[in-house]
């Protein structure tokens, strides 16, 4: 725009220093006696050509350039306005490469390349504690003690500060004459928000005197004072109740500060966003609270700037081990590793964001060789217009710039299609990622993402443009003007016979990798789960503070429940269990004691669970008993405690032998379950870890004996179970208003859940290889169409000389088969190279799995001999008379 | 102005004649044509295609520098002179005419060739 004024400004003056001059030729005139009409035309004819001259004062500007281009756009535009098909394909192919690259772009930029909403985000770290003892024992999730915390802050120099973080999935905030809701909480230090540098959007954060004073403050997420207090500003000063508790709201986050992201896997339920901020000496439920040696704490810290992460982590070594010497007991095998917090957040998401980028780029390739020999094609037809450009005197650097002014408006308006395109993918994405990704939420088409869209589009242009281009300045105008098209014919058929055929061996890697994710999805699914999915309703019925909820009411709670909806008509099985699915990856355990067996090595341990069930837990689930009985009601706190198990442990232990009667202890490092539990049934596996993991070893244990919370309801019925979900909800809601109820949806949707990550996995991969074999059709037939028009006059010739139709159509589809079948044999290598890449992404085929690879294969096959085969056809139908008159 | 009696310029010289003459005080594009054409007796004719690409040419250069002025009847005048640089690039310009000139006198008189050093 500045450029534009300034040449405008420099274009006014050069006119008046013209004017100028002529005015003083013409009065010089006149004063030698001239008549004012001679004087003019003296002037001007002295002058010569006045357009002429401000043209070569303009050029010496050295904006020329610049005017160049302007010609070239306009005469690209005119280019692509006149062959609308080329350009409509053109555009759609290049829009759906890029739209696929900008919309993962979006995604990786929101989840891991954009910085963290806190001040110099870098400089945060975790510390993480790393334990050397056998799963059993060890701390698994990076936590510390409250003790460890304060010798940390005291004995750190790297630090500018330490704060801690505590997320409860537990926490319930209602607030007075509403529905509870469940809200995730987070326990922190005081100087939490200080260190993460964000300042509170109303009121302030929390001091030290609100630690100091054990009050009961709470500062709210911007997401829960939209929702609870409609955004007023009086939410600061007004009380929510947490367990029946008034807390008074101190102050209210930005809407950017989310923090810990994503409230972790509790009890197998991802529960939201930590919404809610409290000091960390208020737990409701634990007095002793932080300073409970059991309460375990997740550690933040801001590096000084000066300091590096190695110098960091060597300093936490020193204190770690000093720390084991002072207390033996407990920090004997603890380590503190410092990790980026930003690794903390979302380092889990780099590998399959990562795939998925390679995935799209993988489409972008494709669709560039696709281009370019779509360009190629294109530039044959187009010889002669060049040829006679450079006759007439433009310089091959001119129609180089030309050709590539085209390619690149065309890659432009491609670029803009794509980013079209992305906006719709990105909400799909969004919508259908199955796992919670922390800040997936917050991907948006932004400037970034333009600016990433349209640098690519750039390239492409460039990149496809170059091969016509190179073309050109290669051959000879004088040749093609004497000679006509055929001169550079075969040497473009060759080059674009290579893009072909290096877009074929993409193509194979990505359809032959799409194959593997696709089967082992089909694979999944066919996997008997162990119970029979259909027909079960699942609800959750949480008790509001469960810590401080007697057993006996608990246990009240479920009797009635399971007496009450067995009554409806309709139900034919009701049960409760602690826990269904244990999808976490689950750690190695092994018994206590196991009567007439020795303690088992550490090394042969495996997964072990154990769960508490009520009422017909398997009866609703149809797991089989097979052998013993099933819990009764006369299993209750006074009698001996039995169990049930499955045939995993029972192959466990007592391989070929009755398990019923036997007798065991639980493993607990904390001393409980140390009575003799008997043996009464043994029931049939269930894939509670997960459908693609291997049944474990579970214990059944009954409510009514153990006395702990069994917040998960089966019901089994005869008819569609969400039917009935109104009339379950409100009996259970009338038993005990104590109670919460949430996650009501069909067992049928537990398992597609289950396999969500999966779905999503063989439903992109399945999009991407509609889409290249699509490409690699349009490639082919674009090569094989303009090779066939190349060639009638040699066609004409060959019939001419008896050459059938057949023949001619075997020729051309042989010469075709020539470059798919090198690209497919490249492929194929590099395609098992890519699937031992993913292979810890299959289950139940192996990465060289021979459906996959020779499926892909015949695709593309087939692919490559439809595109030719018609273009061939036509070339059998050409009359040889008019073929060899076609020059 | 009959045709006959133009001389073409050697390539590259004008540059020259445009230092040159600016070297006598700042003048507008017309006055520097003049003074070439008053100064070469009538045989030096500088056309305006080649002058003012040259005269901006130099500008951007920054041999020359250029100004606005208002001339008697109240017309804005574009006048050019020389720079510090300008004046310089003059005094290489004179040294490269002089061998340019002896070069093509040496060829035209060759029996004098051995004398030269």
């Amino acid at each position: 725009m500045k450029h534009w004024w300034n040449w405008r400004k420099r274009s006014d003056e050069l006119e008046k220093e013209i004017q100028y001059h002529l005015q003083m030729a013409e009065t010089e005139r006149i004063e030698r006696g001239a008549s004012q009409n001679e004087a003019q035309a003296g002037a001007r004819r002295e002058f010569g050509n006045v357009g002429l001259v401000k043209e070569l004062a303009r050029d010496t500007w050295g904006w020329r350039w610049l005017e160049q281009i302007g010609q070239d756009l306009r005469h690209g535009a005119r280019i692509l306005r006149k062959n609308p098909g080329f350009t409509v394909l053109a555009v759609l192919i290049l829009g759906l490469g890029i739209g696929a690259n900008a919309a993962v772009f979006s995604v990786l930029h929101a989840v891991l390349l954009r910085p963290l909403p806190y001040r110099n985000p870098k400089q945060l770290m975790m510390l993480w504690v790393t334990d050397s003892r056998p799963h059993n024992f060890a701390v698994t999730d990076g936590s510390t003690s409250y003790r460890d915390f304060l010798e940390w802050r005291r004995q750190t120099h790297v630090f500018e500060d330490l704060a801690i973080f505590y997320k409860r999935g537990w926490s319930v905030v209602t607030l007075t004459g509403e529905e509870p809701e469940k809200v995730q909480g987070a326990f922190v230090s005081a100087n939490f928000f200080a260190l993460m540098g964000v300042q509170p959007l109303l009121g302030h954060a929390f001091t030290e005197e609100d630690l100091q004073r054990r009050e009961r403050v709470v500062v709210l997420s911007h997401g829960l004072w939209q929702s609870r207090f409609g955004g007023s500003l009086e939410a600061v000063g007004s009380d929510i109740y947490i367990y029946g508790k008034a807390w008074r709201v101190v102050g209210v986050m930005p809407p950017q500060f989310r923090f810990p992201f994503l409230a972790g896997n509790w009890e197998n339920h991802v529960e939201g966003e930590v919404q809610l901020w409290v000091p960390l000496t208020t737990n409701p439920s634990d007095e002793s609270f932080p300073s409970d040696p059991s309460a375990r704490f997740q550690v933040v810290a801001r590096l000084s700037p000066t300091v590096t992460l190695r110098a960091a982590q060597a300093e936490m070594d020193t204190i770690a081990a000093r720390l084991a010497v002072q207390y033996p007991d407990s920090d004997k095998t603890l380590g503190v590793q410092v990790r980026l917090l930003s690794e903390y957040i979302s380092g889990e998401m780099h590998r399959p964001l990562m795939l998925l980028s390679l995935c799209v780029l993988l489409v972008l390739l494709i669709a560039c060789a696709n281009l370019a020999t779509l360009f190629l094609a294109r530039g044959v037809t187009r010889a002669r217009e060049l040829a006679v450009r450079a006759a007439i005197g433009a310089t091959r650097w001119r129609v180089i710039r030309q050709l590539l002014t085209e390619s690149v408006l065309l890659a432009i308006i491609g670029g803009g299609v794509g980013v079209l395109l992305a906006g719709p993918a990105v909400h799909l994405i969004v919508a259908l990622s199955p796992i919670s990704v922390p800040r997936l939420d917050e991907t948006r088409i932004d400037p970034a993402v333009l600016i990433f869209s349209f640098s690519v589009a750039l390239l492409c242009g460039l990149g496809f443009g170059l091969a016509p281009a190179r073309r050109f300045s290669a051959s000879d105008p004088h040749e093609l003007l004497k000679t006509g098209q055929q001169i550079t014919a075969s040497s473009t058929f060759r080059m674009q016979g290579l893009l072909v055929g290096a877009q074929f061996a993409l193509s194979l890697v990505l359809l032959a990798s799409a194959g593997l994710l696709i089967r082992s999805f089909v694979e999944v699914l066919a996997i008997d789960p162990g119970f029979q999915p259909d027909h079960i309703l699942t609800i959750r019925a949480q008790f509001t503070n469960p810590d401080a909820t007697p057993p006996a009411r608990m246990a009240d709670y479920y009797q009635r429940a399971w007496e009450r909806l067995r009554e409806i008509p309709g139900v034919q099985a009701v049960g409760t269990a602690g826990n269904i699915f244990f999808l976490e990856e689950n750690q190695n355990h092994a018994l206590r004691q196991v009567e007439g067996h020795p303690p088992e090595p550490v090394g042969s341990w495996t997964p072990l669970v154990w769960t508490q069930i009520s009422g017909d837990y398997f009866r609703a689930l149809a797991i089989p008993l097979l052998e013993g009985r099933y819990f009764t009601p006369q299993d209750g706190p006074g009698s001996p405690p039995v169990a049930i198990i499955n045939q995993t442990l029972a192959k466990r232990y007592w391989p070929g032998e009755d398990p019923i009667g036997k007798r065991l202890k639980g493993f607990d490092p904390r001393g409980r379950n140390d009575e003799w539990v008997t043996v009464v049934g043994l029931v049939a596996d269930m894939r509670s870890h997960g459908l693609e993991r291997a049944p474990m070893a579970e214990i059944y244990e009954v409510q009514a004996q153990r006395g702990e919370a069994t917040p998960n309801l089966v019901v089994r019925t005869s008819a569609d179970p969400m039917q009935l979900a109104p009339t379950i909800r409100s009996i259970l809601r009338s038993l005990d208003k104590g109670v919460i109820l949430s996650s009501i949806t069909s067992m049928q949707d537990v398992l597609h859940e289950q396999t969500a990550a999966r779905r999503f996995q063989a439903w992109l991969m399945g999009l991407f290889s509609a889409l290249v074999v699509l490409l690699a059709a349009v490639g082919v037939y674009g090569v094989m169409h303009y090779f066939v028009t190349q060639r009638i006059p040699e066609i004409g010739v060959r019939m001419a000389f008896g050459a059938s139709g057949n023949d001619i159509v075997s020729m051309f589809v042989r010469r075709a088969m020539r470059f798919a079948g090198a690209g497919l044999a490249v492929g194929l290598v590099l395609a098992l190279w890519s699937g031992s890449l993913i292979k810890r992404m299959l289950f139940g085929v192996t990465n060289s799995d021979p459906v996959s690879f020779l499926g892909a294969l015949w695709l593309l096959v087939l692919v490559a001999l439809f595109a030719t085969y018609f273009p061939a056809c036509r070339a059998s139908r050409i009359d040889p008379m008019v073929a060899l008159r076609y020059e | 102005m009959p045709y006959q009696n133009r001389m073409e310029l050697l390539q590259g010289t004008l540059d020259l004649l445009i230092l040159q003459t600016l070297m006598w005080g700042a003048r507008h594009g017309y006055g520097i044509a003049q003074a070439i054409r008053a100064n070469s007796g009538e045989l030096l004719q500088v056309d305006a295609g080649s002058l003012y690409p040259a005269l901006h040419r130099l500008e951007k250069k920054k041999w020359i520098g250029a100004e606005w002025k208002v001339s008697e009847n109240k017309q804005d005048v574009k006048v050019y002179k020389l720079t510090a640089a300008g004046r310089k690039r003059l005094t290489q310009e004179r040294t490269r005419w002089e061998q340019i000139k002896d070069a093509i006198a040496g060829v035209l008189n060759p029996a004098k060739k051995e004398n030269q050093p």
